[in-house]
């Protein structure tokens, strides 16, 4: 993965950063006796502001996620556009779950036109879905990107904060017999050096600590680093191809953490049946990740759109 | 879409055939050859060429070859090859690269001109040395020193030089790994075999019949007008006569051992890395006759297809499953029209994967788009000369050794047909035609 050469620090990392520093404030104001959080979600999201991009991050991005350097954004790239907004949205002091320790479990996101690197966009994020699972409360972030007005991009993704509830947690779901999951036959493999979560922290500007190192994942309570959930999604839409002029949807759901360094076994598939003859024409793809041996993948995630 | 492809009315073409070829006998990597480098190895396989066939001096309409692992200062490998030889320095060449179809698309491409008038005569070819192969630095170092030398200022230079990381300082050497799958081709190839459930037993047994093939062939002179010793070598290095099928099965698995199911694929029935070139002289029939050169076979048609491993349609190595219906359709001719077939043996797996597939009636209907399975091959028809299990498999190298010997074998039972099937990396592959005199 290549170096930026821009500075270290742009004003959307700055703000990222500062929402990281915000939210590790709240998380020890909130064990102060007597402080409570509130119970429900903001009724207003964050309103429309504009969006910068950096060419050179980009660049940095599109080769880290092995997408081609062209003129068009990666899809995932768009989510990096968005992502400082909606982390400030989970930042403020009125949001209902604390952002540190909370765990990215999945995004769904649709692209309707391809984005150039010298397009104007604008970002508005809103949260929505608070609802109270077995392991702890999730809430759905949305984030829209904006050209002239009308939407180019929108995603959410779901985030969960384990061993919180803000209400009685559901009764446990039966085990349904026959549904272990065995692992298919791999089309690819993916090795991830132990610096794969700094390299993406700088071309994505999420400097999470737990993608840092070992000492700065010890701080937060887990063994070692982890690899960013959305580098995973950049690299399966990068491995797949994602159309440059779009219309595209994805989606991909973190079932375990990825602790690097890894060697992830990856399976590509068509989701549609095959077409009489050798037409090359799928409605989209299906893609795992797991370790080899593993009894469940790492993560799951489909593309429709043909590449 | 599949692009159709009608027989072309096409009168005026002339034939284009094979007057001969050679090769220098193939070396484990790092063994024999381990000194020396593409350029010694294809100006020996083109030395030995003009001996055999009274060369010396003469001008070749062109001479095409290439090379897989190829140092970027060799980018124009097969002149420099020319130069160094015995025949006209006013021989015009071209460099290809089509990974382990180099050979034969060297070949295919220089027939087409000799079948267009464009030239009298050719000659195609490919070496590769896994021994002598070339160490990049790192991607980061890479950057660095061009970046570095933009720089117009001492400051910008040491800027440059700054952001180099200690890891930046381990060379990079080329891997057999897809660039787009980070599977090495042996692991791809592991898949497919799973795929289509090939037994260990059967890879095995197709590896003895390669070696116990080959050896043969050597036995009874047939390699004595297509193979030139080097460097102290007479025969492939890496042929093994007295191997027995229990030997072969006492060696562990190497490629496949991630699957959940067994590995099957060993050192013994994968091709080894090898050093070695290959040169196969072409030309007009007037070219042959004009100078009682001798004619082994006619190069009648060819044909490339590709498979999308990525998105896990197809297996790497089974885009020639695809290529051979389109160029049996349009020659009008079926498996049974033929008496040889050279299908290179990057693993015993990919062979059997292959027939496994054409003889598949459910595949050859979805996938090819036939009415039934394309058919059987003939076992006894199969590598009848040894194949790259036992020869080895120096990449680029591979197609001049096939096309040579089936011409040689054609000319030997002087009537009949042979089918030569090549795979590729970046899920390539192509096949050919050849018809005796």
């Amino acid at each position: 993965m290549k170096r930026p050469r821009a500075a270290p620090f742009d004003g959307a990392e700055q703000r990222l950063a500062a929402s990281y520093r915000r939210a590790l404030t709240q998380s020890l104001v909130a064990r102060l006796p007597g402080h409570e959080r509130p119970r429900t979600l903001p009724d207003r999201g964050l309103p429309a502001e504009p969006v910068r991009i950096d060419p050179r991050k980009l660049e940095a991005f599109q080769r880290g996620i092995g997408a081609p350097i062209r003129n068009a954004l990666p899809s995932s790239y768009l989510h990096t556009l968005a992502f400082p907004q909606a982390m400030a949205l989970m930042a403020r002091p009125d949001f209902p779950l604390p952002t540190v320790g909370m765990v990215h479990i999945g995004t769904v996101a649709e692209q309707w036109d391809g984005v150039q690197a010298s397009d104007e966009l604008a970002v508005e994020s809103c949260a929505e879905n608070l609802s109270v699972r077995r392991t702890g409360t999730q809430v759905d972030v949305q984030s829209t990107l904006t050209r002239r007005g009308s939407t180019v991009w929108a995603g959410t993704s779901t985030y969960l904060a384990p061993g919180v509830f803000l209400a009685s947690p559901p009764e446990p779901e039966q085990q349904r017999p026959g549904q272990r999951w065995e692992a298919p036959l791999p089309t690819a493999r993916w090795h991830l050096d132990r610096g794969v979560g700094r390299r993406y922290a700088r071309v994505s500007g999420d400097w999470n600590p737990i993608h840092l190192g070992r000492l700065p994942a010890k701080l937060l309570g887990i063994k070692g680093p982890i690899a960013h959930g959305m580098y995973l999604a950049g690299r399966m839409l990068g491995h797949v191809g994602d159309p440059p002029a779009g219309p595209l949807r994805w989606g991909i759901s973190f079932h375990t953490p990825v602790r690097l360094p890894a060697t992830l076994e990856i399976t590509v598939r068509p989701i549609s049946p095959y077409a009489v003859g050798t037409a090359t024409t799928a409605l989209g793809w299906e893609v795992q990740g797991w370790t080899a041996g593993s009894s469940r993948p790492h993560f799951s995630g489909w593309i429709d759109g043909e590449p | 879409m599949r692009e159709k492809h009608e027989a072309p009315p096409t009168p005026n073409l002339r034939h284009a055939v094979v007057i001969g070829g050679n090769r220098i006998p193939f070396a484990r990597a790092g063994g024999a050859y381990a000194n020396v480098s593409n350029k010694d190895m294809l100006t020996a396989a083109l030395d030995g060429l003009v001996a055999r066939f009274g060369l010396q001096g003469e001008q070749i309409g062109e001479v095409a070859a290439g090379a897989v692992l190829k140092h970027s200062r060799d980018f124009n490998l097969t002149r420099e090859a020319v130069l160094g030889s015995a025949l006209s320095a006013q021989t015009p060449a071209y460099d290809l690269q089509q990974a382990c179809a180099t050979g034969l698309e060297t070949v295919i491409g220089l027939a087409n001109k000799i079948r267009l008038g464009q030239i009298e005569s050719g000659i195609a070819g490919g070496v590769d040395s896994a021994s002598d192969a070339p160490i990049a630095v790192s991607e980061g170092l890479r950057r660095v020193l061009l970046e570095a030398a933009r720089a117009k200022t001492t400051r910008a230079k040491a800027a440059a030089f700054a952001r180099l990381r200690p890891k930046d300082l381990r060379p990079s050497a080329p891997g057999t790994a897809e660039a787009r799958t980070g599977l090495s081709m042996g692991e791809h190839q592991a898949i497919t075999t799973a795929e289509w459930k090939v037994s260990r037993e059967a890879q095995d047994a197709l590896a003895l019949a390669s070696h116990r093939n080959l050896a043969a062939a050597y036995e009874r002179g047939f390699f004595s007008d297509l193979v030139t010793g080097y460097r102290g070598l007479t025969r492939d290095g890496t042929l093994r006569p007295e191997t027995t099928l229990e030997k072969l099965a006492t060696l562990p698995p190497v490629f496949g051992k991630n699957l959940a199911l067994p590995a099957t694929m060993t050192a013994g029935n994968s091709t080894p890395l090898t050093d070695g070139a290959a040169v196969v002289l072409l030309g007009s029939e007037e070219f042959a006759r004009s100078r009682n050169l001798p004619i082994l076979a006619t190069i009648v048609d060819a044909q490339a297809a590709a498979v999308d491993f990525v998105h896990g349609r197809d297996g790497l190595l089974m885009a020639p499953v695809y290529a051979m219906p389109q160029l049996l359709e349009r020659n009008g001719l079926t498996f049974d029209d033929f008496d040889f077939f050279e299908i290179h043996e990057a693993f015993a797996g990919t062979v059997l994967s292959t027939l496994a597939a054409w003889e598949d009636e459910d595949f050859c209907k979805t996938r090819l788009g036939l009415t039934g399975a394309l058919g059987a091959i003939d076992r006894r028809k199969l590598n009848v000369n040894g194949s790259s299990l036992a020869a080895g498999h120096p990449f680029a190298a591979t197609g001049g050794r096939i096309v040579a010997s089936l011409a040689a074998a054609l000319a030997e039972k002087g009537s009949g047909r042979g089918l030569v099937s090549v795979c590729a990396a970046g899920g390539q592959g192509v096949v050919a035609i050849l018809e005796a005199r």
